[in-house]
């Protein structure tokens, strides 16, 4: 059986992710992708009685909710973990849905993910993908100046500042 | 000799350092190997009876692998040209090596100027052409230590290329019947060229990496630093840990994934605090640490869960910060040093009864 990391790298192998690290730039390639909208809201409090994150799969676009009461970094982390459900095609119900956004139309929902903790394979593999797009070093530009930058290791990178 | 040992040991010790980043990439491995095959060129040279014909061989697959790391920089490919060419050298070297004298103490012979000369050729070319690649690049690199760094690697290869100029050059001048060229004389000389040159060249290579291994090396204490408040998250809430430390070794084992680790020590703490939000205290706590009063906090909203005290909606969370992951892991890691701090002092047992 394969690791999670190579899985995971596999997946994400041909998705062009923006250096340096852009979320709304990241988002417009997953909409590209999908050839439909991506809209991604902010719900205080989502996470009291519920996942910090959410991913409703509509007949016409792809909604992803998240809690904005944790910092940016984390919060850039809960969308990409959504945004990794969607790029994965993974599948899900969750209870939440009906209590959380009383007015939608069960029918029209196609899927529906949500982020709350690492338990099932799917949710592993959607938080490995969220880390490697955010938290490994951007890959060198693809220049002689980029690669010798990188093999000699003076090239910057956001991870390594951090 | 002090030449020779301040170059071994910065051959081996560039082989052991970097060792690691042979999982990386063909362009690390590539730059290993020639590190790699030199330093067992210079220590095989202070053996009095290793066969004539060995660093030759040894000199000709360390220009295959600086060709192969050249080429992975450029992207240019050529990898079967290039192998297909050492062969043919390795082939050429040995053949000659069997038919005639390899010494150049008396009047050579032209098979033993052509034993020389095609090893001298093929590694020249190689030098030349890092020589070339790596000069116009430095202009283009940050100042200081990257630029000196490539500048040192193309006048180090520069030096040992104008050594094998010069030492064909003689050879050949030997070859035409020339009976008053001293090769002596040159080989006395010729370590301060060709020692010297590598010395430069290699200590080039290593400087820039000083720069990586200091953001690793600042990446592995802030794991250390982060650990007291990641592992109190992780013992309330057991489920955002996505790898535990010892699988963390195997899903994130190279050294450049010690930042994809503190990525995910900084996220399995923000989900623990995010957990936490619920159970903070109303008032916050007075003191005149920021970083000091959110570990109170986060010590308080643990105690609360703990007690199976019922969520409230009576606090404002924590302190905003900046959005890039050197914000997070500058302010966590002041509130985990705080909260270590506060750990401990409770732990600490207070001196109770007789003052005897």
């Amino acid at each position: 059986m394969k690791g999670l990391r190579q899985r995971s790298e596999q997946r994400l192998r041909g998705i062009r992710v923006p250096a340096p690290f852009d979320l709304d730039a990241f988002c417009g390639e997953v909409a590209a992708r999908r050839g439909r909208p991506l809209i991604r809201r902010p719900v205080p409090g989502l996470s009291a009685e519920a996942p910090c994150g959410l991913w409703v799969a509509t007949d016409r676009a792809d909604h992803v909710f998240y809690d904005p009461g944790t910092s940016p970094l984390h919060a850039e982390h809960i969308v990409l973990h959504e945004l990794a459900h969607i790029l994965s095609g993974h599948s899900g119900v969750d209870g939440s849905i009906g209590r959380l956004f009383p007015d939608l139309d069960p029918a029209t929902v196609r899927r529906v993910l949500g982020r709350v903790s690492y338990t099932t394979a799917q949710e592993r593999e959607a938080e490995m993908m969220a880390s490697l797009i955010r938290g490994r070093s951007a890959p060198p530009p693809p220049t002689v100046l980029g690669r010798v930058a990188d093999a000699f290791g003076f090239m910057e990178t956001e991870g390594e500042a951090g | 000799m002090v030449l020779q040992v301040a170059l071994l040991v910065l051959l081996w010790g560039v082989v052991v350092a970097r060792l690691p980043t042979l999982w990386r990439d063909a362009r690390q491995r590539a730059f290993w190997a020639t590190i790699f095959v030199l330093a067992l060129i210079k220590t095989s040279l202070l053996f009095p009876e290793t066969p004539p014909i060995l660093p030759n061989l040894l000199g000709v697959l360390t220009a295959y692998f600086l060709l192969r790391f050249l080429s992975l920089l450029t992207g240019r490919g050529g990898h079967r040209w290039h192998l297909a060419l050492t062969a043919a050298v390795l082939v050429a070297l040995a053949g000659l090596a069997a038919n005639g004298s390899v010494t150049l103490d008396r009047d050579p012979f032209p098979l033993t100027v052509a034993y020389w000369l095609v090893p001298e050729g093929f590694i020249g070319w190689a030098l030349i052409t890092a020589a070339v690649l790596f000069w116009p690049v430095a202009r283009d690199v940050p100042a200081g230590l990257p630029r000196l760094g490539l500048r040192a690697i193309s006048a180090g290869c520069a030096m040992v290329a104008a050594y094998g100029a010069a030492k064909a050059v003689l050879i050949i001048l030997r070859g035409a019947g020339l009976t008053d060229v001293d090769f002596a004389e040159f080989e006395r000389a010729a370590p301060y060229l060709q020692g010297g040159g590598t010395l430069i060249a290699v200590a080039g290579a290593s400087v820039p990496a000083a720069r990586r291994s200091r953001a690793i090396i600042e990446a592995y204490w802030s794991l250390l630093v982060l650990r007291p408040l990641w592992k109190a998250m992780r013992d309330a809430f057991p489920e955002v840990i996505l790898f535990s430390p010892r699988r963390a070794v195997f899903e994130l084992a190279g050294v450049d994934d010690v930042h994809l680790r503190v990525y995910r020590r900084v996220i399995e703490i923000r989900d623990g605090m995010l957990a936490l939000r619920p159970y903070l205290p109303a008032e916050p706590v007075a003191t005149t640490d920021p970083a000091q009063a959110e570990a109170e906090a986060i010590a308080a909203a643990l105690r609360r869960h703990a007690d199976g005290a019922g969520p409230a909606d009576n606090a404002d969370g924590f302190a905003k910060i900046g959005p890039e992951m050197s914000d997070e892991v500058a302010w966590l890691s002041r509130v985990s040093s705080a909260y270590r701090v506060r750990t401990a002092a409770a732990r600490t047992p207070r001196p109770s009864g007789s003052a005897r």
